[in-house]
């Protein structure tokens, strides 16, 4: 199935193995790039990085963030953020932290009720692959990033916003090493 | 005012745009009912009881005679010729054909208008001191944070999906008068202990089913932070708010569950990790936003008004001046309420003509601008007072002219039963059931200051809670019945929910009723003692004697609304 990626449609090199440790050991799972549970990643992390291919995480609504934060997340290529539903907006104030504050710099994967009328706001936010529905027009889908050129507020994308064209307000600034 | 430049006026026309695909796609039939519902609400459209009903933002209430006069085209054009405003100062047309909704948004954008985040699960319009700028009792005009906030909030891609709606009131005055305490969040323009200018933040306010009386969030914040303790502040709600229970998920909630100290806590370290120069505003944005709402070029005071003569000439110009003018803080001019509680209009409507007249009046004594106000009136802000008799004359002309402002049939009260799909009961035949019973402006004069606010469900469009008299509509086995409140105060330090008076009532008695009420408060009155005084004075008992006998129990019949 294909993906948007970094704004261009791509097919999806990846697989979820959504499995419980408990109902399926790391060990016997297929090779390939897969998208793995938080919680088979915070406990079987060495395994999966051992196993060969990359490595995925996806983070349901009722995950704790907190706890992907503190593992490894150099070592992930990849975290899916899952929609139950299109008006959860959880997700987007998540994938700008994980962006912006914590400087990952995988993809951030946008996953489950997912459609083209959201895809601005969410690049915005940090996602830059999207998973739409099997039925949905991905080459149309990305008409949407274009369709409002202007922001007013400072947001994941590094874009300049509407104060700084105006010449308001410093840049942002390089985050110290504290 | 502030005037878009060419980067806002090109994000509004993209909006539109993106809007007319979205209805296109729609009815293609390639968007889903309840998608395409969230997406439209954004756009401040509704699906109500007859038709879509389209709210269209005037923020923080200021309009400039050219936006008043687009919108009497939209009424007229795409409409059935009139216009309800509303208590968030926005304004809503009842009938327009989703089709056309794409062209009046073109239409509104040529005025510099929107309707983007009028509804939804968003920031949306702030709404301000209607006296901004003109009022005495100022410390800063507040119009110049409103409209950075308006920038920030506008199509803010971390917020457009909240729990629930989100609303901010900015105030720079001494009064109280947008309800600080009860939006989810409210800024009151202070200065510090050193002397530094900044803002007080409230959180937490708000009506609807749970009624709460905001608290203080923050007591000082230096005015340069602002969006940042806001977007932490909506951060920490966007990622902690209930999205279980849409009767829960207001920040209201989110602040009662973890108690105000640990949600200060959450939202100060959030603070403190997301201040960054890009969110901080700076010294220059500030000032030149200022300009955009520096003070008219006023002329000096005439030796003589001519008002002294007005008032004894024109029969009722005196009447009109004391209850619909007030002072303004520039010698020679006042401020004047135009009043759209005219006997037999729903309370907040006015036709095309009347806002035709209204931008014309303005322009000739106001300066081209115009406010809407929370209570649902239009204000001309700088009128000369030697002008007062003209401009009286002229809005008496368009029936804009009774001057029952500030009285019992000054009322705020919602669309109601008749127009909107959430109500339980009708407000407009209420209004006019009192309007009838209260018909001679010398029995409301001498009754004097009343709040009256009405809503159909309890879901407080209408404000009831924090009425002098609130009057809520109730579904009683398919019959409308509405239960009163008495106490209840929108601002200031005494703010107050109502009371709840006793069982709900029969609809043809409401006005009896609150006749009832006023006959116990002129009894009781002492000398000079408003509604509003006698009341925390005497308290509940007299009025629910007075109105359901001593030995009647008040409480029979609709046990499940005591709750």
């Amino acid at each position: 199935m294909d993906v948007i990626r970094n704004r261009i449609v791509v097919s999806d090199p990846w697989r979820h193995e959504l499995s419980l440790p408990a109902d399926k050991a790391t060990a016997e799972l297929a090779p390939g790039d897969v998208i793995v549970c938080l919680q088979r990643w915070l406990s079987d992390w060495d395994a999966l990085l051992a196993r060969g291919g990359r490595v995925g995480v996806r983070i349901d609504a009722s995950d704790d963030l907190r706890q992907l934060i503190d593992t490894q997340l150099c070592e992930l290529w990849l975290v899916e953020f899952h929609f139950e539903s299109f008006d959860d907006g959880r997700a987007y104030s998540r994938a700008r932290l994980l962006r912006s504050r914590h400087d990952f710099h995988g993809d951030i994967r946008a996953a489950g009720d997912v459609s083209r009328d959201r895809l601005g706001f969410m690049e915005r936010c940090g996602f830059n692959v999207f998973s739409l529905p099997a039925q949905a027009n991905l080459a149309a889908a990305l008409a949407a990033f274009d369709e409002i050129g202007d922001t007013y507020q400072p947001a994941a994308d590094g874009g300049a916003s509407v104060a700084r064209l105006r010449g308001h307000r410093a840049p942002l600034a390089v985050r110290s090493a504290a | 005012m502030y005037r878009y430049d060419v980067l806002d006026q090109r994000l509004v026309d993209q909006r539109v745009e993106q809007f007319r695909g979205q209805v296109q796609r729609y009815l293609a039939g390639e968007i889903p009912d309840d998608e395409f519902k969230a997406l439209r609400l954004r756009n401040g459209l509704y699906y109500q009881r007859h038709a879509y009903m389209l709210r269209v933002a005037i923020p923080y209430g200021l309009l400039s005679s050219s936006q008043l006069r687009m919108l009497a085209h939209i009424a007229r054009e795409y409409d059935r010729g009139y216009g309800h405003f509303t208590t968030r100062q926005n304004i809503q047309f009842n009938w327009p054909e989703l089709e056309d909704v794409p062209r009046i948004l073109a239409d509104l954008a040529t005025v510099q208008m929107h309707a983007i985040q009028t509804s939804g699960n968003a920031v949306r319009n702030v709404t301000s001191d209607h006296l901004a700028g003109v009022a005495g009792d100022e410390l800063e005009d507040p119009r110049p944070w409103c409209e950075l906030i308006r920038q920030w909030s506008t199509l803010h891609p971390e917020f457009n999906w909240l729990p629930r709606k989100f609303k901010i009131a900015v105030t720079g005055a001494a009064e109280d008068r947008v309800a600080l305490k009860l939006h989810d969040v409210g800024l009151q323009i202070v200065d510090g202990t050193s002397g530094e200018r900044g803002l007080r933040v409230y959180v937490g306010g708000g009506m609807g089913r749970t009624p709460v009386i905001g608290r203080v969030l923050r007591e000082f914040l230096p005015r340069r932070e602002l969006l940042c303790y806001l977007e932490a502040i909506l951060r920490v709600y966007n990622l902690e708010g209930r999205r279980d229970n849409i009767h829960k998920a207001r920040i209201k909630i989110l602040v009662n569950q973890l108690g105000v100290d640990v949600f200060r806590a959450r939202v100060e370290a959030e603070y403190e990790a997301l201040r960054e120069a890009n969110i901080t505003l700076d010294e220059v944005e500030i000032s030149e936003m200022a300009v955009h709402f520096a003070a008219p070029a006023y002329t000096s005071a005439l030796a003589d008004s001519g008002l002294s003569s007005a008032r004894a000439m024109l029969p009722g110009f005196a009447d009109w001046e004391r209850h619909n003018t007030r002072a303004h803080k520039q010698a020679g001019y006042r401020i004047v309420t135009v009043s759209l509680k005219a006997p037999g209009v729903p309370p907040g409507d006015a036709t095309a003509a009347q806002m035709d007249a209204v931008a014309d009046l303005a322009e000739r004594f106001s300066f081209g601008m115009v406010r809407t106000t929370h209570d649902q009136n239009l204000v001309l802000a700088d009128v000369r007072e030697d002008q007062l008799s003209a401009l009286w004359q002229r809005l008496a002309d368009a029936g804009l002219a009774t001057a029952n402002v500030g009285t019992l049939n000054d009322m705020i009260c919602c669309p109601g039963l008749d127009f909107c799909s959430l109500a339980n009961a009708g407000s407009i035949a209420i209004a006019a059931q009192i309007n009838e019973r209260f018909s001679r402006l010398e029995r409301l004069y001498d009754i004097g200051p009343v709040q009256l606010k009405m809503s159909g469900c309890m879901n407080a469009c209408g404000h009831h809670h924090v009425g002098h008299i609130g009057v809520l509509g109730v579904d009683k086995h398919g019959e409308e019945w509405y239960q009163l409140t008495l106490g209840g105060v929108a601002g200031g330090e005494h703010v107050a929910l109502g009371d709840r008076l006793g069982a709900a009532i029969e609809k043809e008695r409401v006005a009896e009723v609150v006749e009832q009420v006023l006959s116990v408060y002129v009894d009781h009155r002492h000398a000079g003692e408003q509604f509003i005084d006698t009341y925390r004075r005497i308290g509940l008992a007299p009025f629910k004697e007075q109105v359901y006998g001593r030995d009647q129990k008040s409480n029979r019949g609709v046990g499940s609304l005591a709750a």
